[in-house]
């Protein structure tokens, strides 16, 4: 039975305290042990507190990025030239990525998607490690989206995610001007510098990147409460969404696709003519303000290949065309000028008072000095300044060269603004060359011929510009003598269209040239597109006067061609400067291009507004029949 | 002997410390299983199903008070029948889940028989102590002893049911302490286990067993499987900071972040919802539960009884360390669940006989309290 624990004595009294203590002891362990986890509650709860609380958020709360509207860019007629529309994406989410599709989900999906079950698990394949949801379908019609959202039931591991993308109406037109946008990288900052979210888009190229941070506003975010399978439970209000400013360009949508539309033609008529042109550079501007109208380069891309991601064929055309379509031409590249050049060549001679335009010199096929010939080795006897820049005479400016010497001439160069950018609002523009003594010393360690001069004097030898330099140049002869700095952006307004900013126009300069003399060069110019000048053939009879020049510059394959004309004479708004890459006489295959776009801007001949009236009634019948 | 008498006489304190944690358990199981939200079906399900084995636990205890718990001693080779026999039909008829065969399913109720198996072996560890003489001052002395735990204890260990076999050892040492165990065996046990875990490293313990044990040294190394009860229970004890984010409004909990937050990982609801507050004080009730129960076990009139509610004492002290120790992050993850506060019919009807022994016990202790 039990034993009693009353035994007698000292012995009692002995076993007593021994297991009085051990009860002690037991509960010093337990309070020992209680205290250890108050100790770890302190910690944890009060001295580490907010470290857990932010775990436990960083738990519940996803942060969804809300990008913001990108702003648009819209021609001087309020013509969208770049713009964004919504899309629609089918994605499977991150959180069921790596979750087996049941099979008839995927079957139901391979339908409504018109794509392959394997594919479909390829592409869950390929998407397995990388950041995000798995797209399967891009740009999905509505029918599509509405098909889902109805059967949600059927397609629980589907979400359509909506995301703007950037479209170009104009498609290839103008595409080195406007640019393009791209995902932001890692690398890439903001104008705060700080880092970009994934999937926001940056400008990559052109006026996209150039006017980015005016363009881009500023991604917004969504706060999300999930539970722990990650379906959402509440959203909260994250930071705003700033849409980003509108941006009102110089450009003339309608003027640029003529443009556009006029080069490819050509560009196939040369081909008939086994001319293949490597490149072709189109400025239109108007010489009273410096605003570009238009600038085509060609070859050119589609820049909506890049916002909708580009696919690595199109990517490795863009990249093999040996002719460079991403490159902006008009800024870019570099030429020399040619005969479009004769100009400064005689406003220095006017000014140095060497050329007298009254003076007669006497072409006998050759310089006397130097065995220098005319392009097509004609001889004009004797000519005045006038005859001289009708036909473009070599031997007369020659002549003028050897009087004025280099120094002169290339000072004049650089009062035109040659040899210097022109400032105009866009990345990698080029500064061109001024031919010069220095200039060939630095270089070639070498000194300066006559014969130089003499090529220096109609445009060849070293010095090298852009077209838009050469546009530049003429536009100040145009305008009277000022020299604009050519621009692309004229304002860039608000949401509701109210302006922000209004660029207008900046003059960096005069040219240093008497009226008289300026006036001398103009109706030389004049005269070049009468009956005898190399523009006559196109200009003569033209109901608007127009003035101009005609260039044909070597190179060391075919002639490039370059063609300048403006007008009205009298009081010129447009400024045309066409170009062409290896293709010969600049009368042949630039002229052409330079008279439809001055049609276009004066709507004459093929857009007379009679014309215009019967292509579109033309254009509406073919629809009636088309829908009949 | 009459209600009254019995009222007059009882442990009010114990009383009142049970009752306060029973209701605290069924308050957080509400939580932690969603009774303010109505989009869950049948979310008062586990709150009725744990007042019911309260209040069925607490009857049971109170009408056994009658029977003097001495009639225990003589029921022992029964209990330690029935005992082992239960673990053998789970062994061979159980039903599993989560990787172990722990249930009998009974009709509708599911018994857990290895916690029974602890309040049993407490018994029949007591009457085993209680008659030996002399102490145990030789391994020798200790044979008996292991003679009768073995049994049960492998039975429970190849469920594989880790944290009970551990909570049976932890039983056994408090009464050997509370027998007079000498300290030199225990010295040379706890080298025997560091020279022996080698063994049980590579040979006894199950992959999950030891991915637990490594857990707690670094929790990323499982981050989505054992790991990730530790990693969200610290995270949601952690938020709750002082005062916790509310009843119902933890996060971790509500999000069902938290897995067997109803279960095993409770105190992390508790830790989340209550704060250190909260936290705090159902410390302070396991510790007037506790000091309660050794003031009882000093009380008894005999060895009997001293020893039962030392085992018992053992028992819960274990229980709550180790169940708090897992969910703060200091003790490895077993399935061991805290007294009164976890969800679950066998461990609470086990825990309120527990406490109806602890009442007869003081009931029936020595009249006179001093020499």
């Amino acid at each position: 039975m039990v034993r009693k624990k009353s035994i007698p004595g000292m012995l009692e009294k002995l076993i007593k305290n021994r297991e009085e203590s051990r009860y002690a002891k037991m509960m010093y362990a337990a309070v020992f042990l209680l205290a250890i986890l108050s100790v770890r509650l302190f910690y944890m709860q009060i001295v580490e507190g907010s470290y857990y609380k932010a775990e436990a958020d960083g738990n519940r709360i996803r942060t969804l990025p809300v990008q913001a509207a990108r702003g648009v860019m819209y021609d001087r007629n309020g013509i969208m030239m770049a713009g964004s529309r919504p899309t629609y994406t089918v994605a499977i989410p991150v959180d069921r990525k790596q979750e087996k599709l049941p099979p008839e989900e995927l079957a139901a999906l391979s339908n409504l998607l018109h794509m392959p079950q394997e594919a479909i698990l390829k592409r869950m394949e390929e998407y397995k490690v990388a950041f995000g949801s798995v797209p399967l379908a891009y740009d999905v019609g509505l029918d599509v989206v509405s098909y889902i959202a109805e059967r949600k039931a059927d397609f629980p591991d589907v979400e359509i995610e909506s995301q703007p993308l950037r479209i170009y109406p104009l498609k290839s037109a103008g595409a080195q001007v406007i640019g393009y946008v791209g995902e932001a990288g890692p690398d890439d900052r903001n104008a705060e510098g700080q880092p970009y979210t994934s999937s926001a888009l940056i400008g990559r190229a052109g006026l996209e990147y150039q006017y980015n941070s005016y363009l881009e506003g500023k991604n917004g975010s969504r706060h999300v409460e999930v539970d722990a399978t990650g379906q959402p439970v509440r959203y909260f209000s994250g930071d705003p969404v700033v849409s980003g400013y509108n941006v009102r360009l110089t450009l003339d949508a309608r003027l640029q696709e003529v443009a556009e539309r006029a080069v490819e033609e050509q560009v196939a008529i040369l081909k008939q003519d086994k001319v293949n042109p490597t490149g072709a550079s189109v400025v239109a501007v108007d010489p009273n303000s410096g605003a570009i109208l238009a600038m085509v380069s060609w070859p050119s891309f589609d820049p909506n290949q890049f916002s909708r991601g580009i696919t690595s064929d199109e990517w490795n055309a863009i990249l093999s065309n040996p002719n460079h379509p991403l490159e902006n031409r008009p800024i870019a590249a570099m030429y020399p000028p040619g005969s479009t050049f004769k100009v400064i060549t005689s406003a220095a001679g006017l000014e140095a008072m060497v050329l007298d335009p009254a003076e007669k010199i006497y072409d006998s096929g050759k310089h006397w000095l130097i065995d220098k010939r005319n392009a097509l080795g004609e001889a004009f006897g004797w000519i005045n300044f006038e005859e001289a820049m009708e036909k473009s005479d070599n031997v007369y400016f020659y002549e003028i060269g050897r009087r004025l010497g280099i120094d002169k001439i290339a000072a004049m160069s650089r009062a035109f603004g040659l040899g210097a950018k022109t400032g105009i609002d866009l990345a990698g523009e080029s500064e061109g060359n001024v031919a010069s003594e220095e200039y060939k010393r630095k270089v070639f360690e070498e000194d300066w011929y006559l014969g130089e001069t003499f090529d220096a004097a109609i445009g060849q030898s070293y010095t090298l510009t852009t077209p838009l330099q050469m546009a530049m140049v003429y536009a100040a002869i145009a305008n009277g003598g000022f020299r604009y700095q050519p621009y692309l952006v004229s304002r860039v307004d608000n949401l509701d269209g109210t302006p922000y900013k209004v660029f207008s126009p900046t003059r960096v300069g005069t040219l240093p040239l008497s009226q008289a003399n300026l006036q001398t060069i103009q109706l030389a110019l004049r005269s070049v597109m009468g009956k005898d000048g190399t523009g006559g053939f196109l200009f003569e009879k033209y109901p608007i006067p127009v003035a101009g020049k005609s260039g044909t510059a070597e190179t060391n394959g075919l002639d490039n061609g370059w063609f300048v004309a403006y007008a009205p004479f009298e009081k010129p708004e447009i400024v045309v400067l066409v170009m062409f890459e290896h293709s010969g006489f600049g009368s042949d295959s630039a002229a052409p291009v330079t008279k439809k776009i001055l049609d276009a801007y004066f709507h004459l001949g093929e857009f007379s507004p009679a014309a215009e009236q019967a292509r579109e009634k033309a254009a509406q019948a073919a629809a009636g029949k088309g829908a009949q | 002997m009459n209600f009254l008498y019995y009222w007059r006489r009882i442990d009010g304190t114990l009383l009142l410390t049970i009752v306060a944690l029973a209701s605290l358990g069924i308050l957080i199981i509400g939580s932690a299983t969603h009774v303010n939200d109505a989009a869950y079906a049948g979310r008062f399900d586990f709150v009725l199903r744990q007042g019911t084995f309260f209040l069925l636990g607490f009857a049971v205890s109170a009408f056994f008070m009658r029977y003097d718990y001495r009639i225990l001693y003589r029921w022992v080779p029964v209990l330690y029948a029935v005992n082992c026999i239960m673990l053998l039909i789970v062994r061979f008829a159980g039903t599993s889940a989560l990787g172990a065969q722990r249930w009998i399913q009974l009709g509708p109720i599911t018994l857990q028989p290895s916690e029974f198996a602890k309040v049993l072996m407490i018994i029949c560890l007591a009457r085993m102590l209680a008659e030996h003489k002399g102490g145990f001052r030789t391994w020798k002395s200790l044979l008996p002893v292991a003679g009768l735990m073995l049994p049960p204890f492998i039975l429970v260990f190849i469920q594989p049911d880790l944290g009970t076999s551990l909570v049976f050892a932890a039983i056994c040492f408090g009464m050997l302490f509370l027998s007079g165990l000498r300290m030199r065996i225990v010295k040379q046990a706890l080298c025997a286990l560091v020279a022996f875990f080698p063994v049980l490293w590579f040979f006894l313990l199950h992959d999950y067993q030891k991915t637990r044990i490594l857990v707690l040294f670094d929790p990323t190394v499982d981050p989505f499987g054992s790991g990730y009860h530790v990693i969200q229970s610290k995270i949601s004890i952690g938020s709750g900071g002082f005062i916790g984010q509310g009843l119902f409004e933890g996060t971790q909990s509500q999000l069902n972040f938290l897995p067997e937050n109803h279960t095993d990982f409770i105190f992390s609801v508790i830790g989340e919802e209550l704060g250190f507050v909260g936290a705090i004080f159902l410390l302070f009730l396991y510790f007037l539960l506790l000091y309660r129960t050794i003031v009882i076990s000093r009380s008894s009139g005999d060895a009997f009884g001293s020893l039962l509610a030392c085992g018992i004492f053992s028992m819960w002290l274990f229980q709550v360390f180790i169940n708090v120790g897992m969910t703060l992050g200091i003790m490895p993850v077993t399935g061991i669940p805290l007294p009164f506060i976890s969800y679950g019919g066998s461990a609470l009807m086990v825990n309120m006989i527990c406490a109806g022994i602890l009442m007869n016990i003081y009931l029936r202790r020595k009249k006179l309290m001093f020499n």
